[in-house]
């Protein structure tokens, strides 16, 4: 397999650790560990390596839920540890709503803006979104909240839309799911997010849902599907 | 092999192995038409060996990478027969029926131990043991190689130790199994197989032993052939050493970029006598000449054919009018030979195709119409109702010995190191390579923009690198015993210590001949371009070497 690796900076240990967990440590050097003195005569690959393709997901998964983004260096070091080319890997990474390939606070909001939440006032709570925590997708640092918020495809929430969802990245990471959803959610729950704390949640949901009935919030655990 | 010069199978038939071992060959960069062979039959599952000092592009796709010290194949290969013998997976019916000198050979390879085959290669014996199983186990297995076998002082015997392998376990003569030296040029089979070898008439008929084909070239020229063969390149720079060579005329051949030593080959074209030299380019070597004759491109301003590694004859058709003072080859040689009083006419490239059909048997049944109709014949095509050879060698399996014909002899070959050594003085072995974006030196790609390309580095392992305290980028002294240059250091991932890599594309830029050794195989004419021991300094630092190694031959 060529790869093209073009990432400036490799990957941290944060990354490398997200990725092992997944696919266990590196075998040496050839395999994105660390270059040994067995590396200078030997490497495997071929079939076997390629026949852990479907790996990617899982382990982009991985990293995202512990770092909050794909980096370039991650995603090299991704690419040479399944010998998947990086642009085909880049192509999924950027594909998925729930994969960032730019920098991120730990938490982003997602908020649904798809069919079932429009008629629910998505696009109201968007334009609520965007006076209270600034443009969609805005690097965090650089707007005073600190809040990463963008909107999203479906989260499978339409019963209960108009849905957001929060997913937390880091060494406990985690997805919380508020529908039905209203920015003032945001604040409460991203503070530190514990499963104790959904049900005191709920309250200002309700409260912004109306009389639409009890509003609910789900805690996902890390790993789950796209 | 076995008489014949040219690989023994077919494209597709790499498509169809379940074994393909890559010895010394980096197809995917030098060789990417045939790699996208071998990607066809990754995809259709068949497993891919790489045997490279380098961990290439190519070895990148192979299941397993056996990264040998330069010049250590032959006791690598010894030592996978050894294997194969005592773990009985010998064919013994094949070795019986189709091979000579088996007994001597087992005996010459008995003292190639895994073990110490892994000592001369820095290979795992596991691994050896690996490939030897799965090299005589394998249904249909080929050995591809290229100049990774072949551009060492042991060439001959780098590739008899191959074909050893492969008559060992009968993978020759049948569909899918083989023995496939990739050519590095469109035509560099066509070139051999028109006799521009020096013991060799056109179609492989050897010029001291076949006197019967010796006489049918007497009797159609009308003049006596020498049975003694030629020089070869090396043996020509010899004799121009010795002064015994004071003319010579070279076609489409740029020497003084691509052979070894650049300083001695410049010495020695520089005191012909007479120097002619016809190129469609105003190569290095055309400006040291007397006589420049500008030439068309053969491959689209002239009429003619190429012959590929699968031995494929195929047409080549003018496209363009050669620019004004370019004249093709043929009429160029025809003149030459009407001013030394010789009146050949003014004959078609076809005219000359079909005389050589009447000379080379192996060429007799492809005219003009039958290339075109078939897309091209593969040799031997002994008359027009042949449709050429998919592989070669199946005689080899016949039952009946009468048509099995003289058996394919073992050659035993004995591990011979490079001969320009490593010392603490030259602790580095340099190799030279290609590039997939350029070609050799460069005179035909130059001209061509690509972004992949770009400038010669002297490529250093990341240890090296760090041991010499050279970042990427940097300028560093690369000195051999011969000579001396500076070029910038990559840092590449596929070198291990001790290991440095450089082409030769780019000779106005870096003239990496400069440092290479001309010492030749006697029996291939090669030199050893691949194994050069070198030391790395930062630019003005003193050498130990001193003053003697400023000889810089480029001024």
């Amino acid at each position: 397999m060529d790869l093209r690796l073009g990432a400036a900076t490799p990957a941290t240990d944060d990354e490398r650790a997200a990725v092992a967990s997944v696919l266990g440590p590196p075998a040496g050097g050839w395999d994105g560990g660390e270059r040994t003195a067995a590396d200078a005569h030997v490497a495997f690959g071929g079939h076997a390596a390629r026949a852990r393709r479907h790996l990617l997901l899982p382990v982009l998964h991985a990293v995202q839920e512990r770092v909050g983004w794909i980096s370039p260096g991650a995603l090299d070091h991704i690419c040479v540890r399944l010998t998947v080319a990086p642009a085909e890997a880049y192509g999924v990474a950027s594909f998925y709503a729930l994969f960032r390939t730019s920098p991120s606070s730990s938490a982003v909001v997602h908020v649904c803006d798809d069919v079932a939440c429009q008629v629910n006032g998505a696009e109201q709570i968007c334009e609520q979104m965007e006076h209270r925590f600034g443009a969609e997708g805005t690097v965090p640092g650089s707007n005073g909240p600190g809040i990463t918020w963008q909107r999203s495809p479906c989260l499978g929430q339409c019963d209960r839309g108009s849905a957001a969802m929060i997913q937390h990245a880091g060494a406990d990471p985690g997805r919380l799911v508020l529908a039905p959803f209203g920015p003032d959610q945001v604040r409460s729950a991203l503070a530190p997010a514990q499963p104790a704390t959904v049900a005191s949640l709920l309250a200002p949901a309700a409260a912004a849902g109306g009389a639409r009935g009890s509003g609910l919030a789900r805690f996902l655990p890390g790993g789950g599907g796209v | 092999m076995f008489g014949a010069g040219g690989g023994t199978s077919s494209y597709r038939e790499a498509e169809d192995a379940d074994l393909l071992v890559l010895w010394g060959s980096n197809a995917r960069e030098a060789h990417p038409i045939f790699f996208h062979h071998v990607l066809r039959a990754i995809r259709r599952g068949a497993r891919m060996y790489a045997v490279d000092p380098r961990r290439t592009s190519s070895a990148q796709w192979a299941d397993a990478w056996l990264g040998l010290e330069v010049g250590s194949d032959i006791s690598l290969a010894n030592a996978i027969a050894r294997e194969i013998i005592e773990a009985g997976l010998v064919n013994e019916t094949f070795v019986e029926r189709a091979t000579t000198g088996f007994d001597e050979y087992a005996a010459s390879v008995q003292p190639y131990t895994l073990d110490r085959a892994s000592r001369d290669t820095g290979v795992p014996a596991s691994l050896i043991r690996q490939l030897a199983h799965d090299y005589a186990r394998a249904d249909r297995a080929q050995i591809c190689w290229t100049l990774g076998i072949t551009e060492h002082h042991n060439a001959a015997d780098n590739v008899f130790a191959l074909i050893n392998l492969a008559l060992l376990t009968g993978h020759v003569g049948r569909y899918g199994s083989g023995l496939v030296p990739l050519r590095g040029q469109n035509n560099v089979q066509g070139g051999g197989d028109m006799g521009a070898i020096p013991n060799k008439l056109t179609g492989f008929q050897d010029v001291a032993a076949n006197t019967e084909a010796r006489a049918r070239f007497e009797a159609a020229y009308g003049t006596p052939i020498p049975p003694e063969p030629g020089w070869h390149l090396s043996q020509m720079f010899e004799a121009m050493e010795d002064g015994e060579l004071t003319a010579c005329y070279i076609i489409g051949e740029n020497p003084l970029r691509s052979e070894a030593d650049t300083g001695r080959a410049r010495k020695l074209l520089s005191g012909l006598e007479h120097f002619v030299v016809q190129d469609m380019f105003l190569t290095d070597t055309a400006k040291l000449a007397h006589v420049v004759l500008p030439a068309t491109a053969t491959w689209c301003e002239a009429e003619g054919t190429v012959t590929n590694s699968e031995r494929r004859v195929q047409r080549v058709r003018k496209a363009l009018e050669p620019p004004l003072g370019a004249r093709d080859d043929i009429e160029i040689i025809g003149e030459i030979a009407r001013r030394l009083g010789a009146e050949w006419g003014q004959p078609s490239a076809e005219d000359l195709w079909n005389e050589l059909r009447t000379l080379s048997p192996m060429h007799a049944g492809m005219s003009y119409r039958r290339l075109e109709e078939l897309g091209g014949i593969q040799w031997p095509c002994y008359d027009e109702q042949h449709p050429g050879e998919l592989f070669l060698h199946a005689r080899l399996w016949e039952e009946d010995p009468a048509k099995r014909g003289t058996p394919a002899p073992f050659t035993p070959v004995q591990h011979d190191p490079p001969v320009d050594e490593l010392s603490p003085e030259f602790p580095i072995r340099l190799t030279t390579g290609r590039r997939l974006d350029s070609f050799n030196t460069g005179v035909q790609t130059e001209h061509y923009a690509t972004p992949i390309r770009r400038p010669e580095t002297l490529n250093l392992s990341p240890e090296d690198a760090a041991r010499l305290g050279l970042a990427e980028g940097e300028v560093a002294r690369v000195s051999s015993r011969r000579g001396s240059l500076e070029v910038p250091v990559h840092v590449d991932q596929t070198l291990r210590a001790g290991l440095a890599f450089m082409t030769l594309h780019f000779p106005d830029q870096v003239a990496t001949n400069v440092l290479t050794l001309d010492a030749w195989d006697p029996k291939s004419g090669t030199a050893e371009f691949k194994a050069t021991a070198i030391r790395v300094d930062k630019p003005g630092q003193a050498s130990p070497a001193g003053e003697n190694l400023n000889a810089e031959v480029e001024a």
